[in-house]
């Protein structure tokens, strides 16, 4: 290895995002982006979380000031999804990445920021299986083709039905470790067939139009690829942590 | 919540799975179990009940039904003693002022009680779903509410002044909570109380007025249904978050409160067959509408995505226990009335293929063409990073939250953090600078860069890029020759039409730019693809706390002699302290002999380490490369 011509680290954040990104690229998803201060409206309203409904207490959320102009940092990359709705015709498949927060204390496993990759597919006919399909082509893509995956019912207001998507440990193969809790199993994905009320909010006709949502979080999903134990690293700037990548 | 195994075994007549398998069950149908806990000869399930079941699973029938349903299993539905009642005993006056925030108010008057202690079997149990055991009435109360999922409160009846009010609070009203804690009351809080104050704050906590202790005698017992928003808000505003409080604010079935109250006087009836049970007052309606949905079987169809047989969906719809009808090409599904969530067609879907099985659903593989990244600002963003990457910068990302600002977080977590931050300026310089340190050659540049949201102005949201270089010391009129060139071939690259020199930072350590990225035409992408730089396979090693040492060695070699094979000889003598190199920093050729000078730093990641330490390793290293025929300089 030479001090010269050095090349340079790309964060392992993006590394991550780019990779997913690059892997529905190539099954036809488009990429939106979207702003990280958001409306009340979009962040909650419009996703099917109503005020004074339990489903709030998921995400604690940032406000800003003044309270009354209800603006906050967004929780999730999901607004984006309703953005993007008002803006396009179905049929459309979109990747949404993004950094989100929540109002959390922060220790080694707990950021007030982190990051989240979010895709929705809206068509006449796209359905359970298609979401299926396409998570199993997407996490055998990222994690390798033996990947095993274990679909779960889950809760989560702007789909009906609602998922969780675990994948076999990609440290120990599903045998059980450390990682994986002696489970074999370690949870990546939420999903979902998107809420009529959500299809609604974007505009699309909810009697035509179905379709599915899914969302990761990225920051665990590099903390455990790399072995990282302390999710602070991730944003600390150090070049002994990102020249490692 | 956690759940026994054996009392949910007291629901059917056959023997349940093994703890083990029920557990995988639950798993794939309804909901995650998070462990399994064996107390004496019972098992603990603790299950993570999913909120849009909370109202009717978060009690021991309630998850009964559903096992029942996953097993396709009759439930022995809770057959309640016939209970003598007592005409002397009067009812309690009820009124209510709070319209619809209490939709029904069940009371019941008990006379000639004896607090003491419950039996072992229940004591066990509580103490197992984490439960303080208070007296035999509480406890009591709190069983029927693991039974039946409906939260229940005792009143001593002896302390109660006049008729019992549901009303709202009143501005400035106080009351002492069951542990003794004194909260300041407001209007949007829901209160039973009698003629001198309030009792308990309704659907979630009792109040110290008319506690039951080891003297009562005579006792009210309550089974109501508040308002879930009423309770929830009244919790938020108190900050007060109970058992009670968590089943309301769901949104309970009506059908609970009746539940509730019979199986809360039949154990204590149990416990005591002396006492005196009145009849049950009630206030409000108990009628619930049932909700009917009519969904056409193509829409089930086209929703899974795969044909289910009409033969199979009855099935289905006959094991959930649904009321239906199917009528040419539509199926009418009424749910049980307890399933207050089933509201809409796509509910009763979910309810349908979470019964046959996630893992029954086939899969139908993405098929789309790839979509070119013209245009797009996420894959132009990319081509910035592929330059920088290309031009040796590291990527940082920095926090949003700053100390000072514009755009102030309201409830922010510290106040170092309570605002967004305006640029990413300030960030890049104090990590340039930092980072001077930690580089392995004194005469090598620290260069970053970063993408990211600045929040400049009232409303504002801006995407920028910042890229800078830091030298130990900088030559040459205070500029970085480093940050010219790549600052030259950027203009080029990405057509920049702005004059980038004028906008540079710069002090005596560092060359900064930032710039808005409205400034880049999005059309001019260029190669995005940045497979090269990812490192998926890397292993994170921890940074040490402990300084390191740098050393340095070079040789002389014959002209013909390899890098990699001094490199190899070197290597074999080191151990895991070293944590960068060898690196080759130096090479010339004199008199036909090469002369090459590797850097090697150690850094243990436990201790400091000594020059002795180094040194030894040093010592190999100079003594195999002797052997192999080098000459140290």
């Amino acid at each position: 290895m030479s001090a010269k011509e050095k090349k340079g680290h790309l964060h392992p954040i993006n590394q991550i995002i780019y990779q997913v990104s690059d892997i529905f690229r190539r099954v036809g998803f488009t990429v939106a982006l979207g702003p990280e201060v958001e409306t009340e409206y979009y962040n909650f309203d419009a996703l099917n979380i109503p005020k004074d409904h339990p489903a709030r207490d998921i995400q604690d959320t940032f406000w800003l000031k003044p309270m009354e102009d209800r603006k906050l940092l967004r929780t999730h990359t999901s607004p984006v999804q309703v953005r993007f709705m008002e803006q396009n015709e179905p049929p459309f498949k979109v990747l949404v990445p993004g950094r989100v927060f929540r109002n959390e204390a922060t220790d080694a496993t707990h950021e007030a920021q982190f990051h989240q990759v979010e895709g929705l597919v809206v068509g006449e006919d796209i359905s359970l299986s298609d979401l299926k399909g396409t998570l199993e082509f997407f996490l055998q893509e990222l994690f390798g083709k033996e990947t095993k995956l274990r679909f779960r019912p889950g809760y989560f207001p702007f789909v009906e039905p609602g998922l969780e998507v675990d994948v076999s440990c990609f440290k120990c193969g599903g045998k059980g470790c450390n990682i994986c809790k002696q489970t074999g199993w370690i949870e990546v994905l939420g999903a979902g067939m998107v809420h009529p009320n959500v299809l609604k909010s974007g505009g699309i006709d909810s009697d035509k139009w179905q379709g599915f949502a899914f969302g990761a979080g990225i920051d665990r999903l590099v903390m455990i690829r790399h072995g990282i134990e302390d999710i602070r690293l991730l944003y600390g700037g150090d070049i002994r942590f990102v020249n490692q990548f | 919540m956690k759940v026994s195994y054996n009392w949910l075994e007291e629901y059917f007549s056959e023997k349940l799975p093994r703890p083990e398998e029920l557990a995988l069950l639950l798993n794939r149908h309804s909901f995650e179990i998070d462990g399994l806990e064996k107390v004496g000869d019972d098992m603990v399930i603790d299950a993570d009940v999913l909120p849009n079941r909370a109202h009717d699973c978060l009690g021991h029938l309630g998850l009964a039904r559903e096992i029942g349903i996953i097993l396709d299993r009759e439930v022995k539905e809770p057959i309640l003693p016939s209970i003598v009642i007592d005409e002397k005993v009067p009812t309690v006056p009820v009124s209510n002022e709070a319209g619809l925030a209490c939709k029904l108010y069940l009371s019941r008057k008990i006379e000639g009680v004896q607090v003491g202690m419950v039996d072992e079997v229940i004591a066990q149990r509580l103490k197992s779903f984490d439960q303080r055991s208070v007296n035999s009435l509480v406890d009591l109360a709190n069983y029927a509410m693991f039974a039946s999922g409906q939260p229940l409160h005792i009143f001593d009846a002896d302390k109660v002044e006049g008729e019992i009010v549901v009303r709202w609070a009143k501005a400035g009203e106080k009351m002492i909570t069951l542990d003794g804690q004194e909260v300041e009351l407001s209007p949007e809080i829901l209160l039973i109380a009698d003629l001198s104050g309030p009792l308990a704050i309704a659907g979630i906590k009792g109040g110290k007025k008319a506690e039951v202790t080891p003297e009562t005698k005579n006792i009210i017992l309550e089974s109501a249904n508040f308002d879930p928003v009423v309770v929830r808000r009244g919790s938020q505003l108190l900050g007060i978050r109970t058992d009670a409080s968590k089943r309301f604010e769901n949104g309970l079935a009506l059908l609970f409160a009746r539940l509730g109250i019979e199986t809360l006087t039949a154990l204590i009836l149990e416990g005591n067959k002396e006492v005196r049970v009145g009849s049950i007052n009630v206030l409000g309606g108990e009628g619930e509408e049932r909700v009917s949905l009519e969904i056409p079987l193509e829409k089930i169809n086209r929703y899974l995505g795969f044909s289910l047989s009409e033969d199979a969906l009855i099935k289905i719809l006959e094991q959930l226990k649904f009321d239906f009808t199917v009528k040419k090409d539509v199926v009418v599904v009424s749910p049980p009335v307890w399933r207050q969530d089933l509201k809409i067609k796509e509910d009763v879907i979910e309810e349908i293929v979470r019964l046959y099985g996630y893992d029954n659903v086939p899969g139908k593989t993405p098929a789309g063409e790839e979509v070119v990244g013209s245009g797009n600002l996420f894959w132009f963003l990319n081509s910035l990073r592929k330059f920088f990457l290309e031009n040796g910068f590291a990527e940082n990302l920095s926090y949003t939250f700053t100390p000072t600002g514009i755009e102030e977080i309201a409830n922010p977590l510290t106040l170092d953090r309570a605002f967004l931050r305006t640029d990413l300026v300030e960030n890049l310089r104090v990590k340039l600078v930092d980072n001077l340190q930690h580089n392995i050659f004194e005469n090598e540049p620290v260069c970053l860069f970063e993408i990211g949201n600045v929040f400049p102005g009232k409303g504002e949201e801006d995407s920028r890029l910042i890229f800078g270089v830091a030298h130990r010391k900088l030559k040459f009129k205070n500029k970085s020759l480093v940050m010219s060139q790549v600052m030259e071939k950027l203009q080029k690259s990405f057509s920049l039409d702005m004059d980038l020199e004028s906008q540079v930072i710069s002090d005596e350590l560092t060359t900064i730019l930032e710039i808005p990225l409205s400034k880049f035409k999005l059309d001019s992408i260029g190669d995005f693809d940045l497979t090269e730089f990812l490192k998926t396979e890397v292993v994170y090693s921890q940074i040490s706390p402990y300084p390191r040492v740098v050393r340095d060695v070079a040789v002389f070699v014959s002209s013909e002699t390899g890098v990699e094979e001094v490199v190899k000889i070197i290597r074999q003598n080191l151990n895991d302290w070293v944590v960068a190199g060898p690196i080759l920093f130096d090479e010339f050729i004199k008199d036909n002999q090469k002369s090459l000078a590797f850097r090697i730093i150690f850094q243990a990641g436990n201790k400091t380490l000594s020059d002795e330490e180094v040194n030894a390793v040093m010592d190999k290293v100079y003594l195999s490369l002797k052997q192999a025929g080098f000459e140290i300089r």
